[in-house]
């Protein structure tokens, strides 16, 4: 797994490049994207576009991320296909999370104007 | 680091004077010298003294230098034996013909004292790296052993948690398919009794696999036992406890204060009155179940949920459902759905579905099988290849029986 990151403003972008974020993975996302929120970096977009599978690790991953980030900074999941945003509503971490159809969305939804 | 203090070294020469002044030599210097006359005799002092440097020169009679080599290199894999040519040839062909058979280093004859000194320190120093090297790989071999050893226990202990294959309860039977990925497994289940008019099942999938899901899958059985003896938690005064309640107590238990996410899993919980097969379950981040009817066909019970462990806020709904003789009620964990063809194909809850209803009429057993096989030839395995999947695989199947009338009324039967 490689994790592209990008910086648009106050904006990070962190794109993960794997097909499968699963267990043999979830710990070094986990602990990548923690560095970041803890570098004090104010918004975080994670861009699952080039992702074809979330299994239960990495949902466990986010839910860290998401605890960690919880006040300090503001992230938002964006490009996830059908089969894993199926999956966040199964388990209602739609309800949890702030998920964007596409990168452009998950801007417009943490710039102050929006 | 190498066994004796004092180094051995084997020279191996046909001319007697040349190997003579090459012994004394090394004896000088301390080390303790071997010495042979040709290749053969060489082989055969290898295989009875613990030498690790040979010196050899390269025309021999009855086994030359190179020859040596290739038997130095073929017979002898326990310890690495370091082997020096001595030769007048300088050419590059001749030098690598030397390496392929095997040869670590080349002296020029005549023998340079320094040079050969040089030489020598320098194979001393890879024996040393060599015999470091063997020690740890020991070391890990035999730690690693250890652990297979470990896990082989803990599957076993693991299997024995697991209810046995074929569970009658009053008019239902149950019986159900598990595949561990590794040893042993972050999935459990179980079908017991509650109370004379009620019986209750859960499913269980630890996120992850292997050890840590396995322990906390262990914990989550546990809970369910005790729940039923000394912490009551799954009655409610002399009620049995509704599924919800149930999955709110476990979440509880379960919800780490930490930020970090350390264990946390998906499960339904469930109850059925025995007597009528009315029924209540608890969906909580599990796949959905579903009821597959003597017709063969399905209907899913459960809108989803959270899972437990995750947030100490959730609410979880409940799904009401009704087993009508012949009907099976069918659990599984997402290793089925998210069981993967070579093709990365995932091989879904629909194929899940179909296949069930396809064997509706199939007895529970044979079912389970069927359904193995389905999934090891959806894996491309040939009959009776077996080979790690990627998640654990649990399936639960309850069937309330059609011939079977249990006490009290029943005005189900079709």
């Amino acid at each position: 797994m490689k994790i592209e990151t990008e910086q648009r403003d106050n904006i990070t972008l962190i794109k993960p490049i794997a097909r499968r974020l699963d267990a043999s993975v979830a710990l070094r996302f986990k602990e990548e994207v923690l560095a970041i929120i803890e570098s004090g970096a104010p918004a975080l977009v994670l861009d699952f576009s080039q992702v074809d599978f979330i299994d239960s690790s990495c949902l466990g991953s986010l839910v860290s991320l998401l605890k960690a980030a919880n006040g300090r900074s503001a992230l938002v999941l964006c490009s996830l296909n059908s089969n894993i945003k199926n999956m966040f509503s199964l388990t209602r971490m739609d309800r949890v999370f702030t998920l964007c159809n596409s990168r452009e969305d998950a801007f417009a939804t943490l710039s102050p104007s929006a | 680091m190498l066994q004796l203090k004092t180094q051995s070294v084997l020279v191996v020469d046909d001319v007697v004077t040349y190997r003579k002044l090459l012994a004394g030599l090394l004896k000088k210097w301390g080390y303790q010298v071997f010495e042979a006359e040709n290749g053969e005799q060489a082989l055969a002092l290898l295989e009875q003294q613990p030498i690790n440097l040979l010196i050899s020169d390269w025309e021999m009679p009855v086994m030359d230098g190179l020859a040596l080599c290739r038997q130095v290199r073929q017979l002898f894999h326990d310890r690495y034996i370091y082997l020096i040519m001595l030769t007048a040839r300088e050419s590059v062909d001749d030098l690598h013909a030397g390496f392929a058979a095997g040869a670590d280093d080349f002296l020029r004859k005549p023998v340079n004292q320094i040079e050969l000194q040089a030489r020598l320190h320098a194979g001393e120093r890879v024996l040393r790296l060599e015999s470091t090297l063997a020690t740890r790989n020991s070391h890990l071999s035999s730690a690693l052993r250890q652990l297979e050893l470990d896990l082989q226990a803990a599957a076993a202990v693991q299997l024995s948690i697991l209810p046995p294959h074929t569970i009658q309860l009053e008019s239902y039977l149950a019986d159900w398919l598990f595949i561990p990925s590794t040893w042993v497994s972050g999935d459990i289940f179980n079908f017991f009794p509650l109370d004379h008019q009620a019986v209750g099942f859960y499913c269980v999938d630890v996120a992850g696999h292997g050890v840590t899901a396995a322990m906390t899958s262990v914990a989550v059985a546990r809970q369910f036992l005790h729940g039923r003896t000394v912490d009551p938690f799954l009655f409610d005064d002399d009620q049995v406890t509704s599924p919800g309640q149930v999955v709110q107590i476990l979440n509880a238990r379960f919800c780490s204060q930490s930020h970090d996410v350390a264990s946390y899993f998906t499960m339904v919980y469930g109850v059925i009155d025995i007597a009528s097969g009315e029924g209540c379950l608890c969906q909580a981040g599990h796949p959905t179940p579903f009821i597959v009817d003597t017709q063969g066909n399905l209907r899913q019970i459960g809108n989803g949920g959270p899972p437990v462990g995750l947030f100490d806020d959730m609410h979880w709904e409940e799904s009401n459902f009704r087993l009508a003789p012949g009907e099976r009620l069918v659990l599984y964990s997402d290793g089925i759905s998210e069981c993967e063809d070579p093709q990365h194909e995932m091989f879904g809850q629909q194929r899940l579905e179909a296949l069930l209803s396809e064997l509706k009429t199939l007895p529970l057993a044979k079912l389970l099988e069927e359904v193995q096989r389905t999934l090891n030839s959806w894996r491309d395995l040939t009959p009776g290849e077996t080979a790690p999947v990627a998640d654990d695989v649990s399936l639960l199947v309850i069937e309330r029986q059609k011939n079977v009338i249990s006490e009290g009324s029943d005005e189900d039967r079709n």
